[in-house]
């Protein structure tokens, strides 16, 4: 005989087997005949079925039979969503537009549908009612660049590499690289790229590309971005913030602080550097340190 | 039990007893850490059970919530020697597809919501992680969030302040001269190069400026009385930008003057020339400065020193 502690009950566990096929979103037929295969054949299961559904409606749990399928309509264990959360919840689903057709926008959507399952009756209300006032204004990212940003997407699915020719300060550039994502930057979206000659991501502006061709070959290597080093004099090498994609080995005999930067648009990185006045100068490499050079040289020809 | 049911409509024999008595005393583990004294209580004043439970039977249902995958422990006797839910299966949970997912929306959505948004949906993250408890998810959040290292509360109230134009003194912690207090009347909060700012113009040297909040350690009061501000020195610079209209966002010191056909004529007032020098300089040779003359020589001298740094090249 089992000790009593070893003891269990049968229909708690049923019903707690039912209750996590349904959260799953697995609650098939044939799948909760097989959690009572002990207790009832395919004659009896629906009889069986009914009075474990029972149990669950009266303790408040909704459930709905769409064909086949059994779906949970609501959690008799709730989190305590405000009307903010609700309108966030409603936000993040609206912003779901911008990832791609594919499972990262699936498995989004499961998770934001097994918080709104957690909604209480109240937040079920609010959710009704404020549905109508939240809008994220992502539609100018595709009334205008829609095709683009799917292309863009299934080249960076299909990861091989690319020559893009595309405009740059009145003029065209063309490179080859392997596609890293797509960006969406202050109303601007970015195809951004590894080019594996300079070494450097590139954001380039959606609506500035011109042509993408799909080469052959797949980028095995791994990219390594080069690294671009600059230092900071003055009060500006006390007070600098360290970017997510930067580091430091600290100040050197001047006290000027060394920064290494990787993985930052060339284009943006120097103008955020001219920002910085004289107190910033780029050390290496010779390439962004003449491109730096010219910039400053080019800025001054304007007061020629 | 079995009449209330059977005048409910609902037979005995159409539902699980059993099953019903075991989802009560999960929820009621849900809700806080319960004694056997509590648990019978309410099982006795329950509606619809109506009597109740031995140790025993609760014991029964303990080692079945644990086959289903519940962690249920008895706390302490100094605690009330309650059982206590520690994890379930019914937690909420995300899964690293999930986290990855998120980040990305929320790199999207962070930089095209109003403020006011951007904290609702920190907030939002914040529940959420505390519920989930996943240290990938916390990981994550600390590496996307625009929010790190800043405190959302500090910034509603300072957003909070600048609505209203406050006067307000608040620590600093200065990286040259340490923790200091700065008065200043505060008028907006922006977000910047994923950096949050306060800006206003300050009472130690009458000029407009702005401060990382993440060195704001707190408001620690507020002015009833505003100092007038009126009289304070104003600057306005004027520039051609050759820029796409469309693309360009203007602060709120900027107005378009003139438009060319290439190029936009800009004007800037402000009592820190610093702000409007940086903000040229960004522009790289897509701006020239136009007046005062002295602004100009100053770019220019500026430009020169720049390009001193590179005078082996």
């Amino acid at each position: 005989m089992a000790r009593l502690s070893e003891k269990y009950n049968d229909s708690c566990i049923k019903i707690f087997m039912l209750l996590k096929l349904l959260l799953e979103d697995n609650a098939e037929y044939s799948e909760i005949m097989n959690i009572f295969a002990d207790e009832a054949n395919a004659s009896t299961f629906p009889v069986v079925l009914n009075k474990y559904l029972n149990t669950l409606k009266i303790f408040g749990i909704k459930v709905k039979k769409v064909k086949n399928k059994y779906h949970l309509l609501n959690m008799p264990f709730n989190i305590d969503f405000n009307i903010d959360d609700i309108k966030t919840v409603i936000l993040l689903k609206s912003a779901l537009s911008i990832l791609p057709n594919n499972k990262s926008r699936e498995s989004l959507e499961d998770f934001i549908k097994s918080i709104e399952i957690r909604y209480s009756d109240n937040a079920k209300n609010i959710a009704n009612s404020v549905t109508s006032s939240v809008h994220l204004d992502l539609s100018f990212y595709f009334t205008t660049f829609h095709d683009q940003i799917l292309e863009c997407e299934r080249l960076c699915t299909e990861k091989r590499k690319l020559e893009i020719t595309y405009i740059v300060n009145d003029g065209e550039n063309t490179i080859i690289c392997s596609p890293k994502e797509v960006k969406y930057q202050n109303r601007k979206v970015c195809f951004s790229v590894f080019n594996q000659l300079s070494r450097q991501i590139f954001d380039i502006p959606i609506d500035n590309i011109k042509s993408i061709k799909q080469l052959p070959t797949v980028s095995t290597s791994k990219d390594v971005s080069m690294s671009v080093v600059f230092k900071l004099k003055g009060r500006l090498a006390e007070s600098y913030k360290l970017k997510e994609w930067e580091y430091s080995n600290g100040f050197d005999e001047n006290g000027n602080l060394i920064v290494i930067n990787s993985s930052e648009d060339p284009d943006a990185l120097l103008s955020r550097l001219m920002k910085y006045a004289e107190n910033c100068v780029v050390v290496t490499p010779k390439i962004m340190k003449d491109r730096m050079r010219d910039l400053i040289d080019k800025v001054l020809e304007n007061y020629a | 039990m079995k009449e209330f049911m059977k005048n409910k409509t609902v037979t005995y024999n159409l539902m699980s007893f059993t099953g019903f008595k075991s989802l009560v005393v999960f929820s009621l583990l849900l809700e806080a850490p319960r004694s056997y004294e509590e648990i019978a209580e309410y099982f006795k004043k329950h509606e619809y059970i109506g009597e109740s439970i031995s140790i025993d039977t609760l014991r029964v249902y303990f080692t079945s919530l644990r086959m289903v995958g519940c962690e249920i422990i008895r706390m302490k006797k100094s605690e009330g020697s309650k059982y206590k839910m520690v994890s379930h299966p019914f937690e909420l949970s995300i899964t690293s597809e999930q986290i990855k997912s998120l980040a990305k929306v929320y790199k999207a959505v962070a930089k095209n919501i109003e403020l006011h948004e951007l904290i609702t949906l920190e907030k939002f993250l914040i529940k959420i992680i505390e519920k989930i408890d996943n240290d990938e998810l916390r990981t994550a959040y600390e590496k996307f969030s625009l929010f790190n290292g800043v405190s959302v509360e500090l910034v509603e109230n300072l957003i909070k302040h600048s609505k209203l134009k406050s006067q307000i003194t608040f620590l600093y912690n200065s990286p040259r001269s340490g923790e200091k207090e700065i008065e200043i009347i505060t008028d907006k909060v922006e977000l910047n190069n994923n950096k949050f700012y306060l800006y206003g113009t300050g009472l130690e040297y009458n000029q407009y400026g702005y401060f990382p909040i993440a060195r704001i350690k707190g408001v620690t009061s507020v002015n009833l009385y505003k100092t007038d501000i009126s009289g304070f020195e104003k600057y306005t610079v004027g520039y051609e930008l050759r820029v796409d209209k469309n693309e360009l966002k203007l602060t709120d010191e900027e107005k378009i003057v003139e438009i060319k056909d290439n190029s936009l004529i800009i004007e800037n007032t402000t009592s820190n020339p610093f702000i409007i020098k940086q903000r040229i300089l960004s522009f790289g040779f897509a701006c020239k400065v136009l007046y005062p003359e002295s602004f100009r020589q100053e770019i220019i001298n500026t430009l020169k020193e720049m390009r001193e740094g590179y005078k082996d090249g």
